[in-house]
Order: C-alpha cells, then sequence, then structure tokens
C-alpha cells in the first residue's frame, strides 16, 4: 500500500547560544537519519523518552520547523522544496493535536472564534456557514454548540481538548499529528478522548502520528509503533509484534519499565542508567552504557536501522540472537 | 457505633489512623469539601496508596496530615493518631519537630521543591541539622552517605551540586534523600514519579520500596497511575469527591472491585494484550460520576453513609 506520509533520511539540529564556557556555538542533533512511513487510515505510534527528538518530528512534518536535509513526502509531495507559500495549501491536509490543553488554545478567543479560524484563514465559506459548520464540530466532538460564545478558562482540561481536536477536524484534514494529546488527562477524561480519537478516525479515514511516552495508550491506538533514543529510530514494527516480541533492548527496558495494572504481574528487570545527553552522545550504539546486552563490538560501531523480519526494523547488533521479553501473553 | 470502620478493622499495629477526617476550602463564593469523613489506616511498614483523579481530594488528606493545608482550607474535623498523639492536637511547636522528622514527605516535581540557590548537600544537611542537631561536617558526612544510599554517583563530588545541574531523576533522588535523612517513621509521597520518564520511574520506584523495606518504613503513596499502584501498594484506597469509596487490598480492588467507581477507573485504563481497538467503557461526558452512577452509592445531601465492611479488609460506601 503507498504510504500518504513518508519521511526520509531526515535531519534535524539546533544551534544552542553560545555561554561563558565554550565560545563555539554547539550543535545539538535533535532528529538524525529518520524514515518513518505512515500509511493512509492507520496510526503510527512515536515513543520515547523526553529529548529523544520525537517531538522536534511532529514539528518537522507541519513545518513549525525547516529540516537541515532529508525529504517529508505527503502523497509523493516533497514539502521541504516548497516556499511557504506553496506549502499553504498542502497545511490543510494536516493538523497538529497538543499535549497541554491550557496553553494551546487563545485565552482571549471565544472558543467558536478557535474553531472558526482555520475557515477564515484558509478562506473557504460564508460566515453564516461558518457558524453552522462550528456548531457542527462542537456537536462532533461532544461539546453543546452552545458553548461556543464561550472562554477557554470556563472549560475542564478534558474538554478544552475536544476543542482542540475540533480545531484540528475544521479543514478535514488526513493527517493529525497528535503530540502527547492524552498526557496531562485524568483516566476517565484520558479514556474518553481516546475514544474520540478512534471514532474520528474511522469517519474521516483519518491518518495519526500519535506521539506519546506512555505504552498502554500506544499499544491501545497504533497500528505501528517506531521507538527513538537520542534522535534515532533503534525500532520500527506493527504494533503486535512489538508487544509480543520487542527486538531491540531499548525496547525491552521501556517494556519492562512499564507498570501494570495487575498486582498479580511482578517486574523482573529494572532499567539501569539515564538517557545521556544528546550533545555528547556516546560512540558506538548509543544505548549500549545502559544495555545488559553490550558487547565490545557495541561500543565501537553504531548498528544501522536493519530489516530483521518482515516489517520490523531494528537497529542492534545482537537483535537476531537475542531473545528480549515482551509483555504481551 | 463505629464498629467496623476501617479504622478499627484491622489487627497490625498502625503507624497512623486517621478518622473522620473533614478538610473544607471556605471560599468567597463557596464552601468546598476537600476531603469528607475520610477513615484511614496505615499499618506498620506496609504502602497504602490512595487513588483518584485531580482535585479528588488525595493530597489534601496529605497535606492534613501534615497540617499543612493552605488558606482558605482548613481542618474541620477528625483525628490522625500518630505515635500515640492526636496530630491535629499537638501545639505547632511540637509539629515541627514530627514534620520532616517522623513523617516525610516527597512532592511531585522535583524542579520545584528544591531550593535552585542552595547545593544538594547543603538542603540534606539543613535537615539533620535541625530535627538531629548534628554539626555542620557530622551532617556533611551523614549527607554524603544518605546521597550514596540512593543510589547518585560520586556522593563525594555531586554535594556540592546545584538542583539545575542534576537530571529530572537525580533530583528525585534527592528529594527521597531528604525525606529518609532522619529516619522517619512514616513517608508521604504525593505522585513521587509522575514528571519523571518510565526507566526512571521504575528506577525511583524500586528505590522507594528498597529503602522501605530498610528501614521498615510505612508509605502513603498518593497516585493516580494505576500501574504504579498495582506494583507497589499493600492498600488501595480509591477517592472520589473528597470521599474514600472503595478501600481494600491491592488484589481484591483490582480483582474483585465493588464501587462502580472503581469499576470504571479499572476498565477505563487500556490493557496491554487485550481489547485493542476496542471501546474504553467509560462514561460519556465529564459530568460527576453521582449523576450515572446507581443510586444506592450516590451521596445523600442530608447524611453521610459510613464505609461499608463487606469482606475481609474490604470497604464501599453505599447509601443503602
Amino acid at each position: 500500500m503507498a504510504a500518504f506520509l513518508e519521511i526520509k533520511h531526515l535531519h534535524k539540529s539546533f544551534k544552542l547560544s553560545s555561554n561563558i564556557r565554550s565560545l563555539k556555538r554547539q550543535l545539538l542533533p535533535a532528529v538524525i537519519d529518520v524514515n518513518l512511513r505512515l500509511t493512509k487510515g492507520t496510526t503510527l505510534g512515536l515513543v520515547g523518552e523526553s529529548g529523544c527528538g520525537k517531538s522536534t518530528i511532529g514539528k518537522l512534518i507541519m513545518g513549525l520547523l525547516r529540516p537541515d536535509s532529508g525529504q517529508i513526502l505527503l502523497e509523493g509531495c516533497d514539502m521541504c522544496q516548497l516556499s511557504q507559500k506553496q506549502l499553504r495549501p498542502l497545511r490543510r491536509k494536516m493538523q497538529m493535536i497538543f499535549q497541554d490543553p491550557y496553553s494551546s488554545l487563545n485565552p482571549r478567543m471565544k472558543i467558536g472564534d478557535t474553531i472558526a479560524e482555520p475557515f477564515k484563514i484558509h478562506g473557504s465559506t460564508s460566515t453564516l456557514s461558518i457558524k453552522q459548520q462550528v456548531s457542527a464540530l462542537l456537536r462532533r466532538v461532544g461539546l453543546h454548540e452552545e458553548l461556543a460564545s464561550r472562554l477557554p478558562h470556563e472549560f475542564s482540561g478534558g474538554q478544552r481538548q475536544r476543542i482542540g481536536i475540533a480545531r484540528a477536524l475544521a479543514l478535514t484534514p488526513d493527517l493529525i499529528i497528535a503530540d502527547e494529546p492524552v498526557s496531562a488527562l485524568d483516566l476517565s477524561i484520558q479514556a474518553q478522548i481516546i475514544n474520540l480519537l478512534q471514532d474520528l478516525q474511522q469517519e474521516f479515514q483519518l491518518s495519526y502520528l500519535f506521539i506519546s511516552h506512555d505504552l498502554s495508550v500506544v499499544e491501545h491506538l497504533c497500528d505501528d509503533i517506531a521507538v527513538m533514543y537520542l534522535g534515532r529510530i533503534v525500532e520500527q514494527t506493527p504494533v503486535d509484534d512489538f508487544y509480543r516480541r520487542p527486538r531491540h533492548p531499548y525496547s525491552e527496558a521501556l517494556l519492562q519499565a512499564l507498570p501494570i495494572a495487575d498486582p498479580l504481574i511482578h517486574k523482573r528487570i529494572i532499567p539501569k542508567g539515564e538517557v545521556p545527553s544528546a550533545l555528547n552522545p556516546p560512540a558506538g550504539c548509543p544505548f549500549h552504557p545502559r544495555c545488559p546486552y553490550a558487547q565490545p563490538l557495541c561500543q565501537q560501531q553504531r548498528p544501522e536501522l536493519q530489516e530483521t523480519a518482515p516489517g520490523h526494523l531494528v537497529a542492534c547488533h545482537r537483535s537476531e540472537e537475542l531473545s528480549l521479553s515482551g509483555v504481551a501473553k | 457505633m463505629k464498629t467496623n470502620t476501617p479504622a478499627t478493622a484491622t489487627a497490625a499495629p498502625a503507624a497512623l489512623s486517621i478518622q473522620g477526617l473533614n478538610t473544607y476550602f471556605f471560599t468567597a463564593k463557596q464552601l468546598v469539601k476537600a476531603v469528607r469523613d475520610v477513615d484511614l489506616i496505615i499499618p506498620s511498614g506496609k504502602t497504602v496508596a490512595m487513588v483518584g483523579e485531580s482535585g479528588c481530594g488525595k493530597s489534601m488528606t496529605a497535606l492534613s496530615i501534615l497540617r499543612l493545608v493552605p488558606p482558605p482550607g482548613r481542618i474541620v474535623s477528625g483525628q490522625i493518631n500518630f505515635a500515640g498523639e492526636d496530630l491535629l492536637q499537638l501545639p505547632s511547636t511540637e509539629m515541627h519537630r514530627i514534620r520532616g522528622n517522623r513523617i516525610a514527605m516527597i512532592f511531585q516535581d522535583p524542579m520545584t521543591a528544591l531550593n535552585p540557590v542552595f547545593t544538594i548537600g547543603n538542603q540534606i544537611g539543613e535537615t539533620l541539622r535541625h530535627h538531629k542537631g548534628l554539626s555542620k561536617a557530622q551532617a556533611l558526612e551523614h549527607s554524603i552517605e544518605l546521597l550514596h544510599q540512593v543510589g547518585i554517583p560520586n556522593a563525594q563530588q555531586r554535594y556540592r551540586d546545584y538542583p539545575h545541574q542534576l537530571s529530572g531523576g537525580m533530583r528525585q533522588r534527592v528529594m527521597i534523600a531528604i525525606a529518609l535523612s532522619c529516619d522517619p517513621s512514616l513517608l508521604i509521597a504525593d505522585e513521587p514519579t509522575t514528571a519523571l520518564d518510565v526507566t526512571i520511574q521504575a528506577q525511583i520506584m524500586a528505590l522507594l520500596n528498597k529503602q522501605q523495606q530498610q528501614r521498615q518504613m510505612s508509605t502513603l503513596l498518593i497516585s493516580h497511575d494505576l500501574g504504579v499502584v498495582a506494583q507497589n501498594a499493600d492498600i488501595v484506597a480509591i477517592m472520589y469527591d473528597g470521599l474514600i469509596v472503595e478501600q481494600a487490598e491491592v488484589q481484591t480492588i483490582f480483582s474483585n472491585p465493588q464501587h462502580p467507581y472503581t469499576q470504571e477507573l479499572l476498565n477505563c485504563i487500556p490493557k496491554i494484550g487485550r481489547d485493542r481497538h476496542k471501546r474504553l467503557e467509560v462514561r460519556q461526558q465529564q459530568d460527576s460520576f453521582w449523576l450515572s452512577c446507581p443510586a444506592e452509592f450516590a451521596p445523600q445531601e442530608s447524611q453521610m453513609a459510613p464505609l461499608q465492611h463487606i469482606a475481609a479488609n474490604h470497604f464501599v460506601r453505599r447509601w443503602s
């Protein structure tokens, strides 16, 4: 099946401001040689610990950041080559939902105006029909249409996240980039939003790039999963495979660290160490200082991302010989 | 009347027992009953988890124990028995001696809980000098030992670091070192790992468990993460709207929940290996849970229902 969104050899680094100690401006590589494919109507989960570069990828796709090199193809069209003006019509096709429902809505705008803004920017339709469409969107995300004249502070976190989703849906996009959309919400509200996202996907044939650190939510929502570590993808696979049999030691560490809501299942391995600084990444495999299976080769040579089984990409020297433990029964 | 409340039913010696605690907030607009009629026992050496969504009163229960409820909140009534004394009756100078010493607390956010202008060694030493009367040199020596115990590498050098020089996980380790410095008999951990990445969370919870066993400490763990609770608690109290609605041993809560709110909480979390792509069972909108639950569980304004004892160490609040 043709990829709806395809990312090829994407690189992005940030220049850090010079400080007293070093006059040279340091480069922080945030995204290194990332390749991703997202099929239409499916969900790709992008997971990793804070600072691994997963949100940067979301922003690069949205065009909020410009990549250093690489291609981002939306239905075969390379968005990195386009000017801002040429990019505009493509922007309608992709929208973003943010983590924090408190800071992602303008506190001085009535929520009806917030949701209507995409229509105005993209120059579509009359005032009357905009009003009708805003009402329809509010109803669709489970809010009463009379609430359109209220301000964001009058809503709870879950309701605000619904407003953010309504805004993202306004221009009937094909792709939604959801950056930790449920992390800030309470459990019952989180479940409501997850259900809403699933319903909307079916109804509108949406493709999601779901950025998250919560592996239980990713398992529930996603079809494929990509694990990032220090700016690189270390494993990419269909979700079922991943939870049953991860093939990268970092994936195993993430799964082992995941607290399971069942007091009868007890954890065996506790991951060691912390994520090293991206400014000074370890030589060889970036995970080797924390890896319980590391060998001398891992300290010297960085493993490339390779297909070890159909559809299962792993960057590990020892993935063939290791038998790592998953969590699914 | 209270024959079979959680405060009397358990036989094990209690590190702390709370009876009939009510903490209200007297705001200009309305009276907010943050904690309502809470009865809770923390048996010696055990971990009791308080679980609930934001605003359910779990943190206010913890702050009530330390008598740190911020105004306009006030403890209206109740008893909190700790080591033979009612904490709510003690003069505030006595309370100073207990806080941070025999009852210690760890907060959610290690970024804001540490003072940015003092070194971490200084901040651990401060507690020791204040409560144990150690000299500066003794406190320093003891701080290094504590940093070592909580797993900070190169403690000899690191004690001179300022909080901003440490990662989030390391800061939480420092918070734990401060909390453990005076050998508390009760540790209150308010969402200790919520701000941390999942691998660091596993390390911090393992550290807390190890220290608890070594020191025979009791722990009140406040969390909204049912995974963390399932893996670490002995007893679980589920809170909603200021009330403990159900309380039982951890296996019972997860295998045989009796209150509809507990059932909803357990149903609405995605579980790995099951129910993929299936809708999560949860009420439709964010209305109060009381509107959609069976009438017998919905609170009546006129009277407070006691927690009913339905099986060994298993309590549910029901109005009929």
